[in-house]
């Protein structure tokens, strides 16, 4: 099978690679800090003016920001400078972040002793779950994974193009713009006659505007663009 | 030189695509084995 002569095959490839798998490590420290903040409680703080009640773990503070911000920036890189064809799976990134962290909602919140706590990290749970299994339940229709989370090699899933997919579609294949067509443009103004612009150049002749030279140079040139 | 029913030669593109969901399988292993190790050794844990 023939390897793609693609020049920026490798800086593409690294680009997928570097930006998913930092993506990855992003979700996984969010997942971990998550889990660690929840355990003692779901607050806590660390410096600042005030006095702390809860700190926070150990390098909970650093690795919750960390991976904010690292997740993001790798999001984009995987995005923007990643493989153009096969699978483009920004959307999923989204599912997996809401998914995990509502999984950690689902598991503290069934085994919180405080009713309070129990009642809102479910609650909490049923809303990141509805938000990151959305396009997961998309998946089972092949149509809507295919054009979301796919390429066939010109960079952005066909459903996530400027224009969505009616813009990738062939003309005969879209649907009649019900908006009325503007007209053509009028043509342009015909030309002046020849001999209406002749006579006009003889008349500034006449008057001696023009000198025999002008005259005769300006009469040639008009013949010639007819 | 590709027969009709060639799957490369339905799609040119095969390859790049199998080369991408290669590079997405092990960039998800990496990152999963990267972020777990990561997180225990800054936090201690």
């Amino acid at each position: 099978m023939p390897v793609p002569a693609d020049g920026r095959l490798l800086l593409r490839s690294l680009a997928t690679f570097v930006g998913l798998a930092g993506v990855t490590v992003a979700l996984v420290w969010l997942f971990e800090s998550m889990r660690a903040v929840l355990a003692i409680g779901g607050s806590c703080a660390s410096g600042g003016p005030y006095v702390v009640g809860v700190p926070c773990p150990h390098a909970t503070a650093l690795t919750t920001v960390a991976a904010i911000l690292g997740g993001i920036l790798m999001a984009a890189v995987y995005t923007i400078f990643g493989l153009r064809a096969g699978p483009r799976i920004t959307l999923l990134i989204w599912c997996a972040l809401f998914l995990s962290l509502g999984w950690n909602f689902l598991d503290f919140g069934l085994r919180a002793q405080d009713g309070s706590d129990r009642l809102g990290w479910l609650s909490c749970a049923v809303v990141f779950a509805l938000m990151g299994g959305g396009p997961v339940v998309g998946l089972a229709f092949p149509r809507f994974a295919r054009e979301l989370l796919w390429s066939d090699g010109a960079g952005m899933p066909v459903g996530l193009r400027s224009g969505g997919v009616a813009a990738d579609r062939p003309p005969a294949d879209r649907p009649a713009d019900p908006r009325p067509v503007a007209p053509p443009p009028a043509p342009p103004p015909p030309a002046d006659d020849v001999g209406t612009a002749l006579a006009k150049l003889a008349e500034l002749h006449d008057r001696g505007v023009l000198s025999d030279a002008n005259y005769a140079e300006v009469k040639r040139r008009i013949l010639e663009e007819q | 030189m590709t027969s009709p029913g060639d799957p490369v030669a339905r799609d040119p593109q095969l390859a790049l695509k199998l080369w991408s969901v290669l590079v997405h399988l092990l960039a998800i292993a990496s990152g999963l084995a990267l972020g777990i190790a990561s997180y225990h050794w800054i936090a201690g844990v």
